[in-house]
Order: structure tokens, then sequence, then C-alpha cells
């Protein structure tokens, strides 16, 4: 009878699973952590995120999923590590496809569009909770990698989701750039930090955004 | 006839067991993936790590599926597979193919099922959505579903020909001497 032989004491295909697993395992682990280090900033603290029109830095522990893409819009999306504040940019690559989105407005107008979409916004919270209120905090300019960007903060009250109520505080951010316009926006629903959490967005997000030239 | 219904018989068990099998994979994917225990081992790691954001580069996202393929895949085929390599015993490089195509087939159905309850079954998008992550004229077929399939295979044979292995233990070879005392 022939003699089959065990691998560290177990059945070979017991053995092979094991270590398949362990494999698989490894082999993804190393995949996302150098793809971790090689965009990393100098620090090591923020992840360098660059795209053919853009590059920013962010924490490298917010929960970010890839970016989303076609030929009219690219549109990048995450959550910070405490899983509170949320922040999402839309980069319109075409004129065209923007002015249908926006052909009420002229584009120029930064800020009606922005609260455009922060009405947009509130409208589908409206939907789920009717007891929310918007109000407008603030209106300005701000510069953003060289661009005059308009800028709204809104304060949205008693949204409820399932039996959780909350207040949200964000700020929305429109600009155009040369190829098309741009929509930054970041809010909170534990709006007691907003300032801390704004304070983190507006320094490490926003003032290491660069439009690449002709972008 | 006698020998056709015994035939019959013992086709129906084989039938029996292989699709056990395949739903005992199925299930275990199913609570692997979709309740998400393995995806929030896999955040929680990553967090620990301090490098969840690195998922947003295409190249960590192709890493997350492999840790996804190493402990939901291929743990749900060598389940399914200790199962089907403990009732069946003949053939078993043949019949070990079928708990994986069974896992397909209740996916695909499900998948139906979703959109249909979605009323995705009325609209022009149903059959090419069916048809790209099925039959592979989708854009991820291959990691979507021909590479966990495959993996999931791997999983069941490896899993059967566990239950089945034969190990001869080896005996211990008594050692005489031939050297007697002076």
């Amino acid at each position: 009878m022939r003699i089959r032989r065990k691998i560290f004491g177990l059945r070979p295909p017991l053995a092979i699973f094991i270590i398949l697993v362990i494999a698989l395992f490894s082999a993804g682990y190393l995949i996302i952590h150098f793809s971790l280090s090689r965009n990393l900033s100098e620090d090591g603290e923020y992840i360098l995120f660059e795209t053919d029109f853009l590059k920013f830095e962010f924490p490298r522990n917010w929960r970010a999923r890839p970016k989303w893409e076609n030929n009219s819009l690219c549109i990048i999306n995450m959550l910070n590590t405490e899983a509170d504040s949320f922040f999402g940019l839309i980069y319109y690559k075409s004129w065209k496809f923007a002015q249908s989105v926006f052909s009420e407005f002229d584009l120029k107008d930064g800020l009606s569009i922005a609260t455009f979409e922060i009405n947009k916004f509130y409208s589908k919270i409206r939907e789920r909770a009717q007891n929310a209120t918007l109000q407008f905090l603030e209106n300005g300019t701000l510069n953003v990698s060289g661009y005059d960007a308009a800028y709204t903060i809104f304060h949205i009250e008693n949204v409820t989701v399932g039996n959780l109520q909350y207040n949200l505080t964000g700020i929305l951010v429109y600009f155009l750039a040369n190829q098309g316009p741009i929509e930054i926006v970041f809010y909170t629903w534990a709006d007691r930090i907003w300032e801390e959490r704004y304070e983190v967005f507006r320094s490490k997000i926003l003032e290491s955004l660069v439009i690449k030239h002709g972008a | 006839m006698g020998l056709s219904e015994g035939m019959r018989k013992i086709n129906l068990r084989l039938l029996l067991h292989l699709s056990i099998g395949g739903l005992l994979c199925f299930l275990t994917l199913l609570t692997l993936k979709e309740f998400e225990l393995i995806q929030m081992f896999i955040d929680w790691l990553l967090k620990s790590l301090n490098c969840l954001g690195a998922l947003i580069f295409e190249e960590a996202q192709l890493g997350q599926k492999l840790v996804s393929l190493g402990l939901i895949h291929l743990p749900s085929g060598f389940l399914g597979g200790l199962y089907t390599g403990y009732k069946v015993k003949e053939k078993l490089e043949v019949n070990l193919i079928f708990p994986s195509v069974i896992v397909l087939l209740i996916s695909a159905i499900r998948a139906v099922v979703i959109l249909y309850i979605s009323g995705y079954i009325s609209s022009p998008q149903f059959f090419s959505i069916i048809l790209g992550y099925y039959f592979g004229l989708g854009d991820d077929y291959l990691m979507g579903v021909i590479i966990p399939f495959l993996v999931m295979t791997a999983g069941v044979y490896l899993g059967g020909y566990t239950v089945n292995w034969q190990v001869e233990e080896r005996v211990e070879e008594e050692k005489i001497s031939l050297v007697f005392g002076d």
C-alpha cells in the first residue's frame, strides 16, 4: 500500500488549505501596504491622492473609497477616522455636462450654485425627516489652489435616520477650474465638534488641494 | 428494472449530498460575505494598522479582494468540501466540482430575485446585468465571478480530499541490536 505523507503533521490537503489562506491574506495585506507606502506624504501621516486633474492629501486612516469616474464626472468620497464626518469632491470634466446639470444658473455665480446644491441635499433629507430645518450660517469666498471659490456653511437641524436624531453642519465649496467646475462638500453629524473637524478639513485637505495646470 | 431503480437511488443520493454540500458552501459564503463579518474584520485590521485610507487606490482594492478570497471563498468551499467528501466517496475528482457550480447557480438565482424585487426585472438593464455579471460580459466578471468561483472550487477539492486522504502511519521500526555483550 502506498504511503501518503503528512505536511507539518497535517493531511496534505488541509495543510495546503491553511497555507493558501495565509498566502492570500499576506499577499493582500502586502499589496495594500505597498500601495500605501508609495503614496504617503513626507511626514507619513497623510496619503497623497493624485488623478490626471488634481491632487490632495488626506489623513491615512480615513475610510476612503476608490474614485468613481466616467467621461463627464469624477467623484471622490470618504469618511473620517471617527466615522462622523463626510468629505466628497465632484469634478465636472466637461463644461457641456456641467451646463446641462446647472442649466438654470450662470456657472460663474458660484454662490447660487452652492445654495442650489445644499437646497437639493436638504430636500432629500426632508423626504425622510419632515421636521428638519436648514440655516445658512456663512457665505463668502476663499482661495483654493489659486482659484476664487465660493463657499457656504450650512446647518441642518433635526435630521432623523431610524430612531436617531442629529444635526448636520457642513460647508460646500464651488469653483471653476479651467476644464470644468469643482464642488467640494464636507459635513459632520457630530456638530458639537464642527470647529475641530472643519479645521482638519480646511488645513489638511483644502490647503493641500492642487488643480493641475491645464485642468 | 431493478438495476435502473438501484442506479436512480444511488444517483439521487449522490445528488442530495452534492446539493447539501453546495448549500453549505453558499450559506457559509452568505454568512461571511453578506453579514460583513470578514469585511468588519478587514476594516478593523486596516484601521488598527493605520492604513484604511489606502483603499482609495485600485491596487489596494485588489489586495482587499485577495484577502476576501482567502478568508471568505476558500473557507466556504472547504467547509462544503468537507461535507461532500465525508458523504461521497466515489469519483471525487469529478463529483467535487458540483458544490461550487451549485453555489454559482444559487447566487445567480438570488441575483435575479433581488433584481426582481428591486424592480429591475422590467428594466432594459435586467438582462445586461445578469449576463454581464454571470456570463462574463461585464467589466468585473474576472474578480467578481470567475476567480471567486475557481478559489471556491479549490476549497471544495481541498475539503473533500482532506476527509478522504488515506494516511498510513509509519510503524516505528524496532531496532534489533546484534551487538552482544562481552
